[in-house]
């Protein structure tokens, strides 16, 4: 008895080993499904959020609503988090893969990405008391940087930044409240919410500085690695919605400003 | 089924790469060596607490014993990661500012308390009072009657569950990466955040918490067995 | 000299009296039986005189030294005197066989471990469990456990063993084995006190019945005249049901 017991704990931890996940769908295969299914992390607003109706809303389920409408099919919204968006994928349970995904020569290792859809620009989130004023100030043992577990500036930080302390919560409004009852100094992030957060924490008193030093991450669709048909397709959709303005239009919509710095479209991909 | 376009399609699934992650395996294991260590003082914490809650619970004064069920009460019947939440986020609107590992040691301590409490409770109250009178009537003094037979008793009683419970503590050890401890699990979501080999990390991070439970698991079962004829199983 | 003489011995559970003026005297080596209907007060008798619960009034004397149960010092010695087998056989579950016998010896009266062993080892022999001594209480039937329960009493050297029902937990096969061993003590003259319900034991191995209602002594008196012959219309009420079955 206690040997089929192991034998049944051991097939459940090597079962990733040994059970291939599913196949991605081909863009063929989404068109006669007549459905393109795109996951989105509600929990980074205003990227994708829950509106007053409980319902997935924000910039990346209204720009996945344009893609699909071009596409000729019906949008299903998946929501994903930040780590399992990943196996959603290679499960086959959506086609495409948003919630904010940097790009990284890391991570394309195990997924693909399309063009940009938007720049994600960096600063130090800090408060009006705090007198940091570019990111070296920041490498000092007396500086605590509360950062969001599992962001794209961590690596960076760890590297560059070795003196500080790095204490990593599981979201930003828990970094926020963090900042703000002064567990820490300051955040090396994304700055592109920080207008909208402004508007949901009238109480923060924020003091935004750009780290232009750092440079620009842009941020993509991911679908499946191998999936070309589907990449090539999303890239040129991308590229007329760019062109068009409407990706500027729905990012100023809900980011309250326009993109700090613009994607450079080109017809080439 | 017909597989059309097969060499095509088959570039589309995804392709497990344990070497990817193999570097991260030490970073990972001192995660778990954390998440060990978490377990144990929550747990030797919580079984303090649980100890004196439960004998006040038994032979305490009535206000002392309102103030415990009050307490058990309440940690029974929340979350515990909204506990901790509480004990992280809004102390500090009073003043008191708990770093990362100390609220969640804290609150996973005082959580475990109020379990052990109600476990430990149930020892005192599967105390044999024939067995005390006979130790009595043997000429036994009240301090050889508890060491020789009552608390050889409770213990054994309380083993098993105890056990459980250490089991289960360990398990909940993941919630403190939420809080910004970073203990196996807190490692796994860095390391998926940068690779993307989420099937990969994760898979190697439950053979981890196998791994810790199997141990503590196959060391209690040594223990129930050697100390208190308990037969159990290990899997 | 009486080796055992219970005077007036009065004893309450909170404010209900359970024992009333109860008299009795007992010879060295004598037998002697108690019986009546439940709640007569023969076993809260038993747990007066060891000391589990406390005399309102009355006096017990053993070999002419009168028992004083009135301090924590005074009570370690009335348990020199008196051991006792409950109906339960209340083993330590935690112990072996062996160790329930020994314990006491070792720990409450400091002896030498090597030769309170050989001494237990002898018992649980005369109790016929040699073959049983490394058991726990859960691998034992009721019946060995209760010989386990014997030899543990025996093993401080009581002066007086009381014996509380000791046979009404236990299958009827397993009664003769229990009873035996009290024909043996018996036959080595040692002084007991038994409340018993198996009355055609009683009457073969008493010297003399005692019969209790209400916390009270009502009768006492040789077996031929309890069972035979009561001069009390309430022993003999009690004698003719309990014989009938």
């Amino acid at each position: 008895m206690p040997v089929s017991r192991f034998a049944c704990l051991l097939a459940a931890c090597l079962a990733p080993l040994v059970a291939m996940p599913a196949q991605a769908r081909s863009l063929d295969d989404i068109l006669k499904a007549g459905e393109l299914r795109v996951g989105v992390n509600p929990t980074l607003p205003p990227r994708a959020l829950f509106n007053d109706k409980n319902e997935i809303d924000g910039f990346e389920p209204e720009l996945a609503k344009a893609v699909a409408d071009k596409l000729g099919v019906k949008l299903t919204l998946v929501q994903v988090g930040s780590p399992d968006r990943i196996p959603f994928v290679a499960a086959d349970k959506v086609d495409v893969v948003m919630g904010a995904m940097s790009r990284t020569s890391e991570r394309a290792k195990v997924i693909d990405f399309t063009a940009p859809i938007h720049s994600e620009n960096y600063g130090i989130v800090t408060t009006d008391a705090k007198p940091f004023a570019k990111l070296a100030d920041l490498n000092s043992e007396s500086v605590t940087l509360i950062q969001v577990r599992g962001t794209t500036a961590i690596p960076y930080i760890q590297k560059n930044l070795p003196k500080a302390k790095l204490v990593l919560l599981d979201n930003y409004n828990d970094r926020d409240r963090a900042l703000a009852q002064g567990r820490g100094d300051a955040s090396f992030d994304g700055i592109d919410a920080v207008a909208y957060r402004l508007k949901i924490f009238p109480a923060i008193k924020w003091k935004i500085i750009a780290t232009p030093e750092y440079g620009v991450t842009y941020s993509s669709f991911g679908v499946a690695k191998g999936n070309y048909g589907l990449r090539d397709w999303l890239n040129i959709a991308l590229y007329e919605l760019h062109t068009a303005g409407t990706v500027e239009a729905i990012w100023e919509k809900w980011f309250l400003k326009p993109m700090d710095t613009k994607v450079p479209v080109t017809p080439y991909f | 089924m017909v597989e059309p376009a097969g060499k095509a399609r088959a570039l589309m699934s995804y392709t497990l790469q344990y070497g990817q992650v193999t570097p991260y395996l030490g970073y990972l294991a001192g995660g778990a060596w954390l998440a060990l260590q978490i377990a144990a003082i929550a747990f030797v914490v919580g079984w303090a607490i649980g100890l004196v809650c439960a004998s006040v619970l038994e032979y305490g004064p009535r206000p002392a014993r309102w103030l415990v069920r009050s307490y058990v009460v309440f940690f029974l019947n929340t979350p515990l990661l909204v506990q901790i939440f509480f004990l992280y986020f809004a102390l500090p609107d009073w003043g008191i500012l708990l770093g990362s590992y100390e609220a969640v040691l804290l609150g996973m301590a005082l959580n475990a308390g109020a379990y052990l409490t109600e476990i430990q409770r149930a020892g005192f109250r599967s105390i044999r009072v024939a067995e005390v009178e006979a130790a009595t009537t043997l000429g036994f003094s009240r301090v050889q009657t508890i060491r020789y037979v009552i608390l050889p008793h409770i213990c054994k009683v309380l083993f098993p569950p105890l056990s459980n419970q250490y089991i289960i503590l360990t398990m909940t050890t993941s919630i403190a990466a939420i809080f910004g401890v970073e203990e196996l699990t807190g490692r796994t979501y860095n390391i998926n955040a940068q690779t993307f080999r989420s099937f990969e990390i994760f898979s190697i991070a439950a053979l981890y918490y196998i791994a810790l439970t199997l141990v503590a698991s196959a060391a209690l079962y040594a223990v129930g067995r050697y100390f208190f004829r308990i037969k159990g199983k290990v899997f | 000299m009486p080796h055992l003489v219970i005077d007036r011995l009065s004893a309450d559970y909170g404010a209900t009296p359970v024992l009333q003026e109860v008299s009795l005297s007992v010879e060295r080596g004598e037998i002697v039986s108690i019986i009546g209907p439940s709640g007569s007060g023969k076993s809260t008798l038993l747990r007066v005189l060891t000391g589990l619960l406390r005399p309102r009034a009355g006096l017990v004397r053993v070999a002419d030294e009168q028992v004083n149960y009135d301090s924590a010092a005074a009570l370690k010695k009335v348990r020199d005197r008196f051991a006792v087998v409950f109906q339960q056989y209340n083993l330590f579950q935690n112990m072996t066989a062996l160790r329930n016998v020994t314990i006491a010896p070792t720990i409450v009266k400091k002896r030498a471990a090597e030769q309170v062993e050989s001494e237990a080892r002898a018992l649980l022999e005369k109790v016929g469990l040699s073959h049983r001594i490394d058991a726990y209480p859960d691998e034992l039937s009721g019946g060995q456990q209760q010989r386990v329960a014997i030899a543990r009493a025996l093993a401080l050297k009581p002066e007086i063993l009381l014996l509380d029902e000791v046979t009404s937990a236990l299958d009827p096969e397993l009664v003769a084995e229990v009873l035996d061993t009290i024909r043996v003590l018996a036959s080595e003259g040692m002084t007991m006190l038994i409340v018993s319900h198996e009355m055609g034991f009683v009457r073969e191995i008493s010297s003399k019945v005692v019969f209790m209602a209400d916390g009270r002594v009502v009768e006492v008196g040789p077996p031929s005249q309890i069972f035979d012959a009561p001069q009390t219309e309430r022993c003999a009420d009690f004698v003719r049901r309990i014989l009938r079955h």
